[in-house]
C-alpha cells in the first residue's frame, strides 16, 4: 500500500488532467484518486514523492510480436526463426523483448502471432508470478490460408515446419485451426485477411473468403473471445468487417464506406503507422525490400493518411500497435503516440489510443487502461509532461518508473 | 421356466395404478406374462412354477441409471493419481470399470447407459454380461463421446500441444464429415447410443453465461441424421442457450445436465418429445462432500451453476418435459450404484416421490428407446425386478442402503436374493 503525490495526473480516459494529485494504491489496484491538498493520508503510509513527474497510466500496444528482434534484417529472416531457433531460445528472447517494452511503460501487450504457443506460455510465466513482464493477451499460431501472409515459406516444400502458423482452408479448415488455439489457450483469434500486392493500382489482395472468416470469427466469438484481422484494404476488409471482426490491423486503404462501416460495428483500428516509417527510413536496402517491395511500402506510407483521417472522421476507435518485433525494435513502441500527433491527433487524443481504447479493444477496460478506482495500478511516472512534448515518452530516462498491478518494475 | 412373484406390496412404475396391493408377477422365460391380484393367481398349481414370495418387501421394476461413465469410479479416495486416465492399461481400466458396474447390481440397479469411456471397456463389459460371463446390468453404451477439437472431451487440450492426440474418451469430430464418420465408428464398435458435446463450460464461463455451442448446427444435424438413420439415438452434453436451440433443431433426443435451458426451449422439447437429464448429483455430491476444490474460475462457475441446477426439475416438472434419472457417476463423490440420490434430490427439489421413481425406471426407459422392454411390472416387458425393505414410495432413503435391497433379478435371473 502507497501514495503517489504527482505533479500532473493523466487518468487516460481524455477528461482534464488534474495537477496535484495523489493516487493511492492498495493491494495492486487504484484505491483512491484525489487531489493532493485534500487527501487524508493514513498513517503510517508509505509515500512516494513525484510532484516533479507526471504520473499516467500504463500504455497498451495493439500488436506486437514476441519473438521477433527487431532492426533492418527481420524483413529477410523472421520467417526462417521458426525453423532456425529452438522454442526454448526463442521463449527466452521473448521474454527479454518484453521486459523492454514494460519497462518503457508498456504494461499490456497485445500479440498477435508466434510459433509453438510460446505465447501461451509466457503469458502463464508471468501470471503465475515466475516472470516479470507486462500483461498479455495472445493470439496464439494466428491463423491463415496456405501460402498466405503468414505462411511464406522460403525453403523447399518437401521441409515441414510444425507449429509456426495455423494453417486453414475452407471454411472448416479454419474452423478447425481457430478451436485448435482456443484449445491449446489462446486469449484472441488473428487472422490474415488480405495481404499486400505489387500492383500498385490495387495493393492488396484477399487472402481469406467471408467463409472462413465468417467460420473463425463465430468459433472465437463462442468462446468469448475477439478477433483481429491483417488487412490491408479491398473487399477483404469489406468481408471482415461484415463476418464479424473486432479488430483491423495496418489498414493502409480503407475507403469512406469502409470506415462508415467499422463504426457501425463497433470495429478498432489499429493502422501501426510507426512500422511503416521505420521501414521507410530505413531505405529500400535498410528494409530488405525488393523493388516491388519498396514501391509499395512508399505508396503505403503517402495513402495511409487518408485513411486514417477517414477513420477519424467516421468515429472509428483507433488504438497504439506498432507491430514491435518487426522493424520496431521492442521499447520502441511510445514512436507510435507521436506518429498520432504528426498525423494530427493531439497528444491526450494519442494518450487515449494508448491506454483506454487499446483497453477496449483488447477487452480489459474493467481492470486497465485508465487510473480509475479498482483497476490495476498499471502506472508510469514520467519526467516531463508529454501532453506538451509527446516525444518524451520514446526516452528511457524520462520514463522514470513503471508500476504494473502496483508493483514498480524499475 | 416359470417363476411367480407374490407381494403384499408393489410398486408397478405403471403410469395408471402405479401402486399395487397384494399381486403376483407370472414369469415365463424371463419376460412378465401376467400381473394381476394374488387372488387370481394363486390357484395357478403348475409345480414347475417356481413361487418367489416377497413377503413384505416392497417389489418394483429394477433401476436404471441413464448416465454413468464406467471407467471411473467416483470414489476420491479409489482415484490414484491424477492422470489415471493416461497411466491405467486398457486391461486394468476394464477390470476396473467391470467392479463399478457391478456396483449397480448390489444396489437394485438393472440398466444403465455409459455415456462415454475409454478403450471401448463400455461395450466388452456389456457383451460379456449378455454372454452370461459376467453379473452385471443391461448397459446401452455410447464407447466414445464425439466433440469437436479443444470441445468438452477433447482431452489433449490438458497435453502439450506437440504431442500427438490420439481418440481417449473423446472422439473428435469438426464437420458434418466427420461428424458422420464418428457416428459410423462409434456404432462399428458396439454403439447403442450416440454421446455428443453441444456447449461447453468453458464458454459458457467466458462468455459471461451464454451459452455459445461447441458443435454447429450442421455438424449436429449431420451426426443425428446418421444415427437415427442407423436406429440409434442421441444424447447431447448441454448447458442451455442457442447451443441447445440448435440440438434440439438438429435431432438430439437427451439432454444431459441442461443447467440453463430457459423456458421457451423446454417449451420447444416439450413438443418435439425429447427428454431432459438433470444429472442433479454431479453438483450436489461434491457440494453435500463440502469438495468444490479451491481453483477460483471453478467456484465463480459453481455460484451460477448450482442455482440452476437446483431449479431445473422444478421448471421441466411444470413445462411438462420428460426427467430421466441419471447420475453422471463416475465424476467426484458420485458413485455407481447411487440412483438412489438422484432420485432423493429430485424430490426434494420439486418431485413428488412417485415422479422420482417414475424417472428412474418408467420414463428413463423411454427415454433409452426401451419402454417396451424394462422399467415397469407390466406384461410383456423383460422380468427386471428388485424387492426393498421398506417403502420407497413414502421415503426414497430407504433405496440407499445396500442391506434393504433384498433380491435383484434381470430377465428372471436371480441375481442377489438376500431375503
Amino acid at each position: 500500500m502507497y501514495v503517489i503525490e504527482a505533479g500532473l495526473m493523466i487518468d487516460g480516459t481524455g477528461e482534464e488532467p488534474i495537477p496535484g494529485c495523489s493516487v493511492m494504491v492498495k493491494e495492486g489496484r487504484i484505491f483512491q484518486i484525489e487531489k493532493t491538498t485534500h487527501f487524508q493520508l493514513p498513517e503510517d503510509i508509505e509515500v512516494i514523492d513525484a510532484h516533479h513527474l507526471t504520473l499516467m497510466p500504463g500504455m497498451i500496444d495493439c500488436h506486437t510480436h514476441l519473438h521477433f528482434p527487431g532492426g533492418p534484417d527481420i524483413n529477410n529472416s523472421y520467417s526462417m526463426l521458426a525453423l532456425t531457433e529452438s522454442q526454448s531460445y526463442l521463449t527466452i528472447l521473448s521474454i527479454d523483448n518484453i521486459q523492454k517494452d514494460l519497462r518503457m511503460g508498456f504494461t499490456t501487450l497485445r500479440v498477435l502471432g508466434t510459433p509453438f504457443y510460446i505465447d501461451v506460455a509466457i503469458r502463464r510465466a508471468i501470471e503465475e508470478g515466475l516472470v516479470i513482464g507486462p500483461r498479455l493477451k495472445v493470439a496464439g499460431q494466428g491463423i491463415c490460408v496456405t501460402g498466405g501472409h503468414m505462411d511464406k515459406a522460403d525453403w523447399s516444400p518437401d521441409v515441414f515446419v510444425n507449429g509456426r502458423t495455423g494453417v486453414g482452408d475452407g471454411p472448416w479448415g479454419c474452423r478447425v485451426a481457430a478451436r485448435e488455439q482456443l484449445k491449446y489457450g489462446a486469449d484472441l483469434l488473428k487472422i490474415n485477411a488480405c495481404g499486400g500486392s505489387h500492383n500498385l493500382n490495387e495493393p492488396w489482395h484477399q487472402e481469406m473468403t467471408y467463409e472462413e472468416m465468417a467460420a473463425v470469427i463465430e468459433e472465437a466469438h463462442w468462446a468469448g473471445k475477439r478477433v483481429a484481422a491483417h488487412a490491408h484494404g479491398g473487399k477483404g476488409i469489406t468481408d471482415a468487417i461484415l463476418a464479424g471482426l473486432d479488430s483491423i490491423e495496418h489498414g493502409l486503404w480503407l475507403t469512406e464506406e469502409q470506415a462508415k462501416m467499422m463504426a457501425e460495428h463497433n470495429v478498432y483500428y489499429v493502422p501501426t503507422l510507426s512500422t511503416h516509417t521505420r521501414g521507410l527510413e530505413l531505405g529500400k536496402v535498410g528494409s530488405g525490400s525488393s523493388e516491388e517491395g519498396w514501391k509499395w511500402l512508399v505508396k503505403a506510407c503517402e495513402d495511409r493518411w487518408v485513411s486514417l483521417e477517414r477513420a477519424k472522421k467516421a468515429g472509428v476507435k483507433v488504438c497504439l500497435g506498432t507491430d514491435a518485433g518487426f522493424w520496431m525494435y521492442h521499447g520502441e513502441n511510445a514512436l507510435e503516440l507521436e506518429e498520432f500527433v504528426r498525423a494530427g491527433y493531439t497528444p491526450m487524443e494519442a494518450i487515449k489510443a494508448a491506454t483506454i481504447l487499446g483497453a477496449e479493444n483488447l477487452d480489459i477496460a474493467n481492470i486497465t487502461g485508465s487510473i480509475s478506482v479498482g483497476k490495476y495500478a498499471d502506472l508510469i511516472l514520467v519526467d516531463g509532461n508529454p501532453l506538451e512534448d509527446i516525444k518524451i515518452l520514446q526516452k528511457p530516462n524520462n520514463i522514470v518508473q513503471v508500476y504494473k498491478e502496483g508493483r514498480p518494475i524499475k | 421356466m416359470q417363476q411367480l412373484i407374490k407381494t403384499n406390496f408393489a410398486f408397478t412404475a405403471n403410469e395408471n395404478d402405479p401402486v399395487r396391493k397384494k399381486i403376483g408377477v407370472l414369469i415365463k422365460d424371463g419376460v412378465i406374462n401376467i400381473v394381476d391380484s394374488w387372488e387370481n393367481l394363486s390357484h395357478l398349481s403348475d409345480p414347475t412354477i417356481d413361487v418367489i414370495d416377497a413377503g413384505n418387501y416392497t417389489l418394483m421394476p429394477g433401476l436404471i441409471d441413464c448416465h454413468v461413465h464406467v471407467n471411473t469410479s467416483g470414489d476420491p479416495a479409489e482415484k490414484e493419481s491424477e492422470y489415471d486416465e493416461i497411466r491405467f492399461t486398457a486391461a486394468k481400466t476394464t477390470l476396473y470399470a467391470l467392479r463399478n458396474v457391478q456396483r449397480h447390481t448390489e444396489m437394485g440397479v438393472t440398466a444403465i447407459r455409459d455415456m462415454g469411456c475409454r478403450d471401448w471397456v463400455a461395450p466388452a463389459i456389456r457383451d460379456s454380461i449378455y454372454a452370461g460371463w459376467y453379473k452385471g446390468p443391461r448397459m446401452v453404451v455410447a464407447v466414445r463421446g464425439i466433440t469437436s477439437t479443444g470441445g468438452h472431451m477433447d482431452v489433449y487440450k490438458l497435453i502439450r500441444p506437440d504431442w500427438p492426440t490420439v481418440d481417449t474418451m473423446g472422439c473428435i469430430a469438426d464437420g458434418p464429415d466427420e461428424g458422420r464418420r464418428a457416428v459410423r465408428t462409434q456404432i462399428r464398435d458396439g454403439a447403442d447410443v450416440i454421446k455428443i458435446n453441444a456447449t461447453i463450460s468453458e464458454y459458457v464461463r467466458a462468455t459471461g453465461g451464454e451459452c455459445t455451442p461447441e458443435m454447429t448446427f450442421d455438424t449436429m444435424k449431420a451426426i443425428c441424421d446418421t444415427a437415427h438413420a442407423l436406429g440409434k439415438r442421441v444424447a447431447a452434453h448441454c448447458h442451455g442457450g442457442p447451443g441447445v436451440r440448435d440440438a434440439i433443431e438438429a435431432g438430439v433426443d437427451t439432454f444431459e445436465h441442461g443447467y440453463f435451458i430457459d423456458d421457451d426451449l423446454m417449451e420447444e422439447m416439450v413438443k418435439r418429445d425429447r427428454f431432459l437429464t438433470p444429472t442433479m448429483s454431479a453438483l450436489h455430491c461434491p457440494l453435500d462432500n463440502n469438495d468444490l476444490g479451491t481453483e477460483p474460475a471453478l467456484l465463480k462457475w459453481y455460484k451460477i451453476t448450482l442455482p440452476a441446477m437446483m431449479g431445473e426439475v422444478k421448471r421441466a416438472k411444470k413445462h411438462g418435459v420428460k426427467i430421466l434419472a441419471g447420475t453422471d457417476a463416475g465424476m467426484p463423490y458420485v458413485w455407481h450404484g447411487m440412483i438412489s440420490q438422484e432420485m432423493i434430490y429430485f424430490e426434494k427439489y420439486g418431485l413428488t416421490n412417485l415422479e422420482a421413481l417414475a424417472s428412474a425406471t418408467r420414463v428413463a426407459a423411454d427415454g433409452l428407446g426401451m419402454k417396451d422392454k424394462i422399467g415397469q411390472i407390466k406384461a410383456g416387458l423383460f422380468a427386471d425386478l428388485i424387492m426393498v425393505n421398506g417403502d420407497p414410495t413414502k421415503d426414497l432413503t430407504v433405496l440407499q442402503k445396500k442391506e434393504n435391497i433384498v433380491f435383484v433379478m434381470q430377465g428372471g435371473e436371480i441375481l442377489i436374493d438376500r431375503r
